[in-house]
């Protein structure tokens, strides 16, 4: 008897210590995303419908729809998705990847803290590799994130050399 | 032996809720396929571009300019190919035709412009009713509706003709419907109803004019596109043909060249579908060329 009343205390132990662990998901429709060439100012969109979610264990994934980003110039906007993004054959970007010094980043203490994501961003068919410096904000248990990182476009088998080689990317996610 | 059972049974239930719980740990990657996956099937696809420009090469396409641009458009047409070489195949003389475009929403555009020949203003206003998509709501077709007027402002000499206003006047309805196949294929009719008030040195034909055009632009590179247009007319005046053109856009940036050989000289909707005296069979064949440069009104601009 005494031996099952330990076992069960181990068990309930054992469980709050997997509940514990039991993993904090935060997630947003409305994140942005905005990108702009560095040699011409009117190359620039912006895409507030950016789906994201970020985990405590570190997880961190965006998704977007290229026709989402919405240029001034309607016509930019049309050579943007018909002859660069091709973004019928490809509708969507999206980005998967982790938090590399998870351990700097306490998702219950507010505060601010500096990370580092890699991983893989998927656009226009082409799936590379990408670390991204960041910051990470805790404000009364919730996060928000903020990036930004230089693409090559040519990485991503897109030909714009008319119009700009690379452009500055910028993320900033409120998660909920 | 009961304890023993009890404490496996309970080792038995520990194990499954350590795999339970990790179950429940979810992968995010995992999600965001499936989340994307099920939001993609949900989604309505609008068909861009399914002409590069709101011409063809001088037919209108339902294509709209944007909103808060600006489109200006010079059209050339030279002389016929078989005025030989003495005329340099017909590049000795120009007629053009300089016009701007407006796009009012992102629906409704408006454009004015001057042609040489006949010296020509016209103004047209140009709705998209439809507009093609696919997804969960299907609309195979884009329907664009067309009007335009012209005024023909050339002097006749011959008082006792006593042409008066209204009888310079022409007036042009137009639907266009189009359809974008693939990436590559796209096709338009268009039927059309012109007015003439007044047959001034036509005969034959009618004042009240019906047709139908058709075009067909066929993509070879993503800035490259081949195209032809070519009107049937129910009644034609003397001596006229109906008008073909063939041609190709090149599109950079924020221009469209588009380069063409066509039996008409016409500019606008009534000259270039019912007074087209060239034949493609007489080798009446003129070369021309379009240029379309986009500027964006409103706002501060580089």
């Amino acid at each position: 008897m005494k031996q099952i009343k330990v076992l069960a205390i181990l068990v309930t132990f054992l469980f709050i210590g997997y509940q514990a662990e039991a993993q904090k998901i935060f997630g947003t429709r409305n994140g942005r995303i905005t990108f702009e060439s560095p040699t011409d100012g009117d190359v620039k969109a912006v895409n507030n419908e950016v789906t994201s979610r970020i985990a405590d264990n570190g997880q961190l994934t965006f998704s977007l729809l290229m026709k989402g980003f919405k240029f001034k110039l309607a016509e930019m906007q049309e050579h943007f998705n018909d002859q660069y993004a091709e973004s019928t054959k490809f509708p969507r970007a999206d980005f998967k990847g982790n938090i590399a010094n998870l351990k700097e980043v306490n998702f219950t203490k507010d505060g601010s803290y500096k990370v580092s994501v890699k991983g893989d961003l998927t656009m226009h068919g082409v799936t590379k590799n990408v670390t991204v410096n960041g910051v990470v904000e805790i404000k009364g248990g919730k996060p928000a994130a903020r990036g930004s990182f230089v693409i090559n476009l040519k990485d991503f088998k897109i030909d714009a050399s008319s119009v700009t080689e690379k452009v500055e990317v910028e993320v900033s996610c409120q998660y909920q | 032996m009961k304890t023993l059972l009890k404490r496996f049974l309970a080792f038995f239930c520990l194990t499954c809720t350590t795999i339970f719980v990790h179950a429940q740990q979810v992968d995010l990657f995992k999600l965001q396929d499936s989340a994307s996956a099920a939001e993609d099937k949900n989604k309505t696809e609008r068909t861009l571009n399914t002409f590069y420009s709101t011409r063809l090469v001088t037919t209108q396409t339902v294509e709209i300019t944007g909103k808060g641009s600006m489109d200006f458009r010079i059209n050339h047409r030279f002389s016929p190919l078989n005025q030989g070489f003495y005329n340099l195949f017909g590049l000795d003389f120009v007629s053009a035709r300089i016009g701007f475009d407006f796009g009012l929403s992102d629906n409704l555009m408006i454009g004015i412009g001057r042609t040489g020949t006949n010296k020509e203003g016209d103004a047209f206003l140009k709705y998209r009713v439809l507009r093609q998509q696919s997804g969960e709501k299907n609309v195979p077709v884009t329907i664009s509706l067309l009007g335009a007027m012209a005024y023909r402002g050339i002097r006749y000499s011959d008082p006792t003709l006593n042409v008066k206003t209204k009888d310079r006047m022409y007036y042009t309805a137009q639907v266009m419907i189009a359809r974008k196949f693939n990436e590559h294929t796209s096709l338009q009719i268009s039927p059309t109803y012109t007015r003439y008030n007044r047959k001034l040195f036509l005969t034959g034909g009618s004042q009240d004019l019906f047709s139908i055009g058709f075009l067909a632009r066929q993509k070879i590179s993503k800035r490259v596109s081949i195209n032809a247009e070519y009107f049937v007319q129910t009644q034609r005046f003397d001596g006229t043909y109906n008008p073909l053109s063939i041609g190709v856009d090149i599109q950079t940036g924020g221009h469209v060249f588009q380069l063409h050989f066509t039996n008409s000289i016409g500019m606008n909707e009534h000259t270039f579908i019912h007074e087209t005296f060239g034949s493609w069979g007489k080798g009446d064949i003129r070369y021309g060329f379009n240029i379309s440069r986009i500027f964006t009104l409103g706002g501060k601009k580089k």
